[in-house]
């Protein structure tokens, strides 16, 4: 870009460059006449030579050397100057050509190995898999930028461009006496992967201060595209989630069989003992003592089947929540934080109307943190066949009445066929294909729990709404 | 004849006690058994009887005390005991020859039921086993000729026929018929014929 630039500038330039030069040829050669053959001035002529040669090409310096050549033939001619004999004023001529030549073809060489260096360096800049561009922290100019960042970013014309990376790198204006991250040239100062919003790709973003070319501290940007990876860790991620899920679905299986297992043997057996005691009585032929013993072993039984249930609820009673006051805004939008990536997936909007000045209520903040992200994440799925102007999410605390806050989440999804609602709370009920059944009841467990309710009432517009209330903590 | 024994075996005490508290009220006599090894070393066939056998069980399964027993040639009516999950295993044991199966918890009348089928099906063994022990014992009590003359005369064949393939006379054919009626304790040629079909029958069952 700056080769494309400094080849355009000087081809506007060339003709005035010849011109110039062969003005200062003749003023030369006046000047030489007027100080005479023993003062000779004939090495200021290497600077026209140098000017065009330089500056418009080989071809030119080669006229203007002959011309410089002929002006100090008659320069020297008319400045009197005399030769032992007439050959020697030619010869002498001859040497001076061949000097502004070699001096020419010399120039023409360091010009082209110079070039040749940049556009190497230009090229590999340009061809790089990474976008990188240099820009000026201060006014945002971009002084330089290779093509995949033109590519990627567009050109980021002036000073909002340079806004636009300042927002996406944070970085905040320097402070007077302070270089910030600039202050050391040698460290990149890494920013965490940024989002590129137009194209939908990741980039990782390093940037740091270098020295422009004319001493300013500037900074040099690489944005690396690291969209594929990203995706690889996503569905990584996804795979091992949906493990995990299957392996805590066996889980609960599991545990569900062995209590089975382990109430169905006192049960039977009591039952067993029940009919036996029926029967002796129902033939007639028994004695009391037998009978007592037969039904104290009934409800030994029993008992035994109550001792497991104990030990299970011991087993439940060892996780104790921890009820402290907070606010249930914060909590609500903590949640929200934590699901905006879920949400943004499935192309749902999630809108939050916070009610202003809620008092704090007394809650265990993850328990009540996991009911809100199960009511989000069913809502999620609820829209997740509706089109997707449709599909928002709205989330809104209240006061209810003196002593509850009211929580609501609200979807515009399939809502919930009437068949279905009585069972909704029903541990082990599920429409899920993967889903447990478990996750509506322990949200109610949690919110009652906690002294409050949990329902869903259908919108009047589609979809369903879910509610609970939390007792505020003054009414605790 | 002796009464029958329910011989009950499951790891669960509770369970078991509480089985033989049920099965003494239909006066039923019951014994218990802790594991199937037990079982094995307990167990004697001289009184009829059935098995109630659990289906899940720690060291030797039902399924594997099913296996023994038909490779130790015990022949006692099964039926399994399955709790929570173990119906396929119960299927699967009942496809192996078990009688039936039933699920705890379960309904008293149901279960009685299927012992008493157990007990019967345990009787009508018996006593065809014992039928054929005792017809296998009277047949080897005939002699080289009385089998040839029987062969023939279930073959169909006349008398003097018989007397000439054997290559004696009819009256000493006629002899021997009576010889075997009377071994063989049959008072038609039919009841004969029916005797000896049904030996070598269950002959080729065994």
């Amino acid at each position: 870009m700056i080769l494309n630039g400094t080849i355009r500038s000087l081809a506007t330039t060339s003709a005035a460059t010849i011109a110039a030069s062969l003005a200062l040829v003749l003023l030369i050669a006046v000047a030489d006449l007027v100080t005479g053959y023993e003062f000779t001035l004939s090495i200021l002529y290497l600077l026209p030579i140098f000017l065009t040669t330089w500056r418009v090409g080989r071809g030119a310096g080669i006229g203007v050397s002959i011309v410089a050549t002929i002006a100090w033939f008659f320069t020297d001619l008319l400045a009197g100057h005399e030769y032992s004999h007439p050959f020697y004023r030619y010869w002498e001529a001859l040497i001076k050509l061949g000097i502004f030549a070699i001096f020419g073809a010399m120039l023409v060489r360091l010009k082209l190995a110079l070039e040749r260096s940049d556009q190497r360096l230009v090229t590999v800049l340009e061809r790089l898999d990474a976008a990188v561009c240099v820009f000026d922290p201060d006014d945002g100019g971009l002084l330089f930028a290779n093509e995949r960042f033109r590519r990627a970013f567009g050109d980021l014309p002036g000073s909002a461009g340079v806004e636009r990376l300042r927002r996406l790198l944070k970085i905040d204006r320097k402070a007077p006496g302070d270089d910030g991250p600039w202050a050391d040239s040698s460290t990149w100062s890494e920013v965490d992967a940024c989002e590129d919003h137009h194209a939908g790709h990741w980039n990782l973003i390093q940037v740091r201060s270098i020295r422009w070319v004319d001493g300013r501290c500037v900074a040099l940007l690489t944005a690396t595209d690291i969209t594929e990876s990203k995706r690889a860790e996503q569905i990584n991620r996804q795979q091992r989630e949906r493990l995990e899920g299957t392996a805590k679905l066996v889980a609960v299986g599991e545990i569900a069989s062995m209590l089975a297992h382990q109430i169905n043997q006192p049960l039977s057996a009591s039952i067993n003992y029940s009919r036996s005691g029926i029967r002796r009585l129902k033939s007639g032929n028994w004695d009391t003592g037998t009978l007592i013993e037969i039904m104290e072993q009934a409800s030994q039984e029993g008992a035994r089947a109550g001792a497991i249930i104990q030990r299970v609820r011991e087993f439940v009673k060892m996780r104790e929540p921890n009820r402290v006051p907070v606010e249930v805004n914060s909590i609500v939008a903590g949640t929200l934080a934590l699901m905006r990536s879920e949400a943004a997936k499935h192309n749902v909007a999630i809108a939050f109307e916070p009610a202003a000045g809620l008092p704090r209520v007394n809650a265990d903040r993850v328990m009540i943190e996991q009911v809100i992200m199960n009511l989000l994440k069913n809502g999620i799925e609820a829209m997740q066949d509706s089109p997707t102007a449709q599909r928002d999410l709205r989330v809104r605390t209240d006061v209810n009445d003196a002593n509850w806050v009211h929580i609501s989440v609200c979807d515009r999804g399939h809502g919930i066929p009437a068949d279905l609602a009585d069972n909704l709370f029903q541990p082990f009920f599920t429409t899920k294909r993967d889903g447990m059944g478990l996750g509506l009841n322990i949200c109610r467990s949690i919110v009652e729990f906690h002294g409050g309710t949990l329902w869903a009432t259908p919108n009047a517009d589609g979809g369903s709404t879910f509610h609970f209330t939390l007792l505020l903590e003054s009414a605790s | 004849m002796t009464t029958p024994v329910v011989h009950v075996v499951d790891d669960d005490e509770g369970f078991r006690n509480s089985l033989r508290s049920l099965l003494e009220s239909c006066d039923l006599a019951v014994q218990t058994y802790a594991d199937a090894e037990e079982f094995l070393t307990r167990y004697v066939s001289d009184r009829p009887g059935c098995l109630l056998l659990d289906v899940r069980m720690p060291k030797m399964s039902g399924l594997q005390l099913q296996d023994e027993l038909q490779k130790r040639q015990i022949r006692v009516p099964l039926v399994f005991i399955t709790a929570h999950g173990g119906v396929a295993m119960a299927v699967a044991a009942v496809r192996r020859g078990a009688l039936d199966f039933i699920e705890k918890p379960f309904d008293d009348e149901a279960l009685i039921g299927l012992i008493r089928d157990a007990l019967d099906k345990d009787a009508q063994d018996r006593q065809t086993t014992e039928r054929q022990i005792d017809l296998g014992a009277r047949l080897a009590s005939l002699s080289a000729r009385e089998r040839d003359v029987l062969d023939r005369v279930v073959d169909g064949r006349l008398n003097k026929i018989i007397a000439d393939e054997l290559g004696i006379s009819v009256k000493t054919v006629e002899f021997h018929r009576k010889r075997i009626m009377e071994k063989l304790r049959a008072r038609t040629v039919a009841e004969l014929v029916n005797l000896v079909v049904q030996h070598r029958v269950s002959a080729r069952k065994a």
